[in-house]
């Protein structure tokens, strides 16, 4: 999942047809499912499965060693605290250190201006798209590099967790030499206005870094700050983009490609830098904000967020937001990049940035939904998923169908699959969730959907054939029937009328439709961003909460949203209590001894009932689960972790069973905290209660 | 009559082809559901819908399929075994309307010899946007055998017109002798090869 990987995806594409879009055509009859599946998709299926001493682990293990290492850190970025994010006394601490600072040091007469001229050469070179150009590019930087004036050390400032912050995680990448070993990384430093940059690059093995000296690499960042880019760029706290190798912009997610001419013209400069020593760019800090690199075969996938996330977070995303382009297009667009670079791939993507975005706003607003990489079941009485789950596995078997998916938006009632399928990847499945909730003909059944898509994680060569099909738009409430051939669709539409028919025949229907999955507080609308009214109510489990079936009008819900077994409030003592009578704000866990790891969180408290406060929130689980899985000393994984700040308080565990995240009120000491790890073990470990929370193992199909 | 009719009711595959936000996706909504909706959202890949018109003893399944260019080598298998196809664009643009004369030859080309062609030209509601004149359109029509309509998913106008018109023009199952070649319009027996059954198990 790392630059490494770049090469074997590229070498996988096997080329058939001479013309581009013939190329994608090919697609449509379906590669092979090859060794091709393997990189790609382990990115996103390691998460799924990750042990403690995964791969991702190490890598930070071998950061925060090397970070720690190095106590001088003058040329980094010190990241100043944002109003609502949790500081701790740990300074932050970049990859860019060490051996590169006497330079840095020495540098701080030249002006600003002059190391953007720099960049903006390099940029210029860069449009002629030659390995030489490249090379110029690198040497504008380089001596961009000089220029930068390093100030940061003015402004340390302590940074949310940093010493386990898994940042700068490839900066140390995993090369042989121990990871005790600080390893000075590749630097890329520069000094804005507002604070300063760092940028690390990975050393993959295969980088000249082994004596230390490596690229030095340094721009000016300015650019984020001036009128030209400025403006757009402070405009959001967020954003996504996706440029080709060859610079050109493919897809940005607040829509303004051209405010952001000077970002990506530096960005591009960057990478194209780092990359002619062999090398990635990782990240760049800049102010608050921090900047994360992913190449993926021909393109470049870049995050910038403001919003307190930590670099593993903001990569997550960004290996969601690659997926879910494969999702609609596969792989098959890389490879028309790949063999022509300047081909103007858009008219391929029409479509695609909507799906995007919405990916984009429920990553933003619920960071439980991709950082656990589990299955994410909806409550529901663990009879009637037994009972639902049989008539889905029929319906699998009847139609052909490879999977069979009753979900409530991106909640899973039930899942089941063809016999000898492997289990549906947890990221595969939430970014086909999101591409089926985003487009609004599927909720309202402008006819049987029958669309190609393609699971990144299961083949990202070729696209399955998703019949779609909502059961009850309001609920959210669809059911998805995957097939591996174009033509499948009767016998799925067949499939399907005969599951409606059933479902209603045992009175279950009107059961499911009652069921509410939990509402998604995305920017840029008023309410809630879901069908779904309220929380998930578990009729039957809650003694009839959820029983106000079928639509209920928006307003409705405004009031009170019905009590569910996720919710705080319904949790048993010391646990649960209304909103300030408990130290209980949110918990997300994961139950890491299922078959397919599976995760739930609850309902958010009054403070995070918004757009914005469901994004600290957010923030605060993605550093939290970043806390967690950046043990101190490689393959001794963190089994606590614990944070306090004056606005809230933080809590993780793990072990064998279960991963515990709990956002506390801030006043909450440690053996609180401890206490109400605990209760939350005991509770979520008793078996009845698993029972109506966790999905039904499905039935041989 | 009604009885006997029942029993031969005709099912005919019906195609709907063009450009990406020509108005593929209204005109069947307005025509099947009465509905039309301002933020249509795009077609992925192709959606199914049913319509019967028991006065003429016809049974529409309606592929209505995504304009998006890389949807397009999923079409063959929409339009493969059609009875009828409507090329839709609209009015307004006059890409969509050369997408649509390429829809036409791929049809002449790979599609069955004897599908009914219809051209929609979409939109007509926004004549002061017009950028495609009815005449050139007719013109085109007529040359190629296709049967041509202004049509407009927002207000209604001509939409039943133009798939009752399909139904006319489809062969009549027992008797598919007589072809009466109006506008050029070619009619087959090919078409009573009914697509599959769609919800029985
Ligand atoms: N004014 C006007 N707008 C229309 C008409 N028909 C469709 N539209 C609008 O045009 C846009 C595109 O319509 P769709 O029906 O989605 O077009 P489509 O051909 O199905 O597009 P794809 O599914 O992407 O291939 C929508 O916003 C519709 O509201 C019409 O007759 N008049
Ligand atoms: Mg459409």
């Amino acid at each position: 999942m790392d630059t490494t990987d770049e090469p074997v995806i590229a070498s996988a594409s096997v080329e058939r047809s001479s013309s581009s879009g013939a190329a994608l055509r090919s697609l449509g009859s379906g590669g092979g499912h090859g060794t091709a599946a393997e990189p790609a998709g382990g990115g996103a299926a390691a998460a799924s499965e990750e042990e403690f001493g995964d791969e991702e682990d190490e890598e930070d293990d071998a950061d925060s060693v090397g970070g720690r290492g190095d106590d001088n850190d003058d040329a980094d970025a010190l990241e100043p605290s944002q109003p609502h994010q949790p500081s701790d006394e740990r300074p932050t601490v970049d990859s860019a250190t060490g051996a590169e600072e006497p330079e840095a040091e020495t540098s701080r007469s030249r002006t600003v201006g002059e190391s953007v001229e720099a960049i903006e050469a390099a940029v210029a070179s860069l449009a002629l798209k030659h390995e030489s150009a490249r090379r110029l590019a690198a040497a504008a930087a380089a001596s961009a590099a000089s220029a930068a004036p390093s100030e940061p050390s003015a402004e340390a400032q302590p940074a949310f967790a940093r010493a386990s912050e898994p940042d700068s995680a490839a900066a140390a990448g995993q090369g042989g030499d121990g990871a005790a070993t600080p390893r000075p990384p590749a630097l890329a430093a520069a000094a804005g206005i507002d604070g300063s940059a760092s940028a690390s690059a990975s050393g993959g093995g295969r980088s000249g870094d082994a004596d230390g000296g490596s690229a030095v690499a340094s721009t000016s960042a300015p650019t984020f700050g001036d009128d030209s880019a400025g403006t757009a760029w402070e405009a959001y706290p967020k954003h996504f983009f996706i440029l080709s190798s060859s610079g050109k912009p493919i897809y940005s997610l607040n829509g303004d490609e051209r405010s952001l001419v000077g970002l990506t013209a530096l960005l591009s400069a960057l990478v194209s830098v780092v990359q002619s020593t062999g090398d990635a760019v990782q990240h760049i800090r800049s102010g608050s904000t921090l900047v994360v690199f992913m190449l993926r075969g021909p393109l470049y996938f870049v995050a910038a967020s403001r919003m307190g996330e930590p670099a593993t977070a903001l990569r997550r995303q960004l290996e969601l937001m690659y997926g879910q382009m494969v999702l609609v297009v596969t792989t098959g667009l890389e490879r028309i990049i790949q063999r022509n670079p300047s081909y103007d791939v858009r008219s391929l993507l029409d479509g695609v940035g909507s799906v995007l975005g919405s990916l984009a706003a429920m990553l933003a607003a619920d960071a439980t939904s991709y950082l656990l990489g589990a299955h994410r079941p909806l409550p529901m009485p663990a009879a009637d998923r037994a009972a639902v789950t049989e008539l889905l596995a029929e319906a699998v078997r009847q139609s052909g169908a490879l999977y069979g998916l009753l979900m409530a938006d991106t909640h899973a009632l039930a899942l089941c699959r063809a016999k000898g399928q492997p289990p549906l990847a947890p990221d595969d499945l939430l970014l086909l969730a999101n591409f089926v909730m985003c487009n609004n003909a599927y909720r309202h059944g402008h006819g049987e959907a029958f669309s190609p898509v393609c699971l990144p994680s299961f083949n990202p060569d070729a696209f399955l054939h998703a019949y779609i099909h909502y059961l009850d738009a309001s609920a959210g409430l669809y059911l998805v029937l995957l097939s591996g051939s174009a033509e499948a669709f009767h016998p799925l539409s067949a499939a399907r009328v005969w599951l409606e028919d059933a479902t209603t025949a045992r009175g279950l229907m009107p059961r499911l439709r009652a069921l509410r999955p939990p509402e998604l507080f995305l920017e840029g609308t008023a309410g809630p961003g879901t069908s779904g009214a309220a929380a998930a109510a578990v009729p039957g489990a809650t003694g009839g909460a959820g029983a106000e079936a079928g639509a209920r009008p928006v307003g409705g819900r405004e009031p009170q949203p019905p009590l569910n077994v996720l919710s705080v409030e319904s949790l048993p003592r010391p646990l649960g209590g209304k909103f300030g009578h408990t130290p209980l704000w949110s918990y997300a866990l994961r139950y890491n001894g299922l078959p397919v790891p599976q995760a739930l969180a609850s309902p958010p408290c009054p403070l995070h009932r918004s757009a914005a406060g469901a994004k600290r929130l957010a923030a605060a689980y993605a550093q939290l689960h970043s806390l967690l899985h950046s043990p101190a000393a490689p393959g001794r994984p963190n089994k606590l972790a614990w944070f306090a700040d004056s606005s809230l308080a933080l809590c993780a565990v793990r072990d064998r069973d279960l991963e515990l995240y709990l956002v506390l009120d801030p006043l909450t000491d440690k053996t609180t905290g401890m206490g109400l790890v605990e209760a939350m073990r005991r509770h979520f470990l008793d078996r009845q209660i698993m029972a109506d929370l966790t999905l039904t193992p499905a039935p041989p199909a | 009559m009604a009885m006997a009719e029942l029993a031969q009711q005709q099912t005919a595959k019906l195609v709907l082809l063009g450009e990406m936000g020509s108005g593929k996706s209204s005109l069947v909504l307005r025509y099947v559901k009465g509905q039309f909706f301002d933020y249509q959202a795009s077609t992925v890949g192709a959606a199914f819908l049913t319509k019967t018109l028991p006065e003429l003893n016809v049974k529409f399944e309606i592929w209505d399929t995504a304009g998006q260019e890389r949807y397009h080598s999923l079409a063959p298998m929409y339009y493969r075994g059609a009875a009828a196809a409507i090329i839709v664009y609209d009015i307004t643009s006059p890409d969509s309307f050369t997408r649509a004369k390429s829809w036409v030859r791929e049809l002449q080309r790979q599609g069955n010899p004897n599908m009914i062609m219809a051209l929609a030209g979409n939109k007509a509601d926004l004549e002061s946007q017009r950028a495609v004149t009815a005449e050139e359109a007719q013109a085109y029509a007529a040359e190629n055998g296709l049967y041509y309509l202004e049509t407009s998913a927002k207000t209604a106008a001509n939409v039943n017109e133009l798939f009752e018109e399909i139904a006319r023009k489809l062969p009549k199952p027992e008797a598919a002798a007589p072809r009466p070649p109006q506008g050029g319009i070619v009619l087959s027996e090919d078409t009573q090869r009914q697509a599959k059954r769609s919800t029985c198990c």
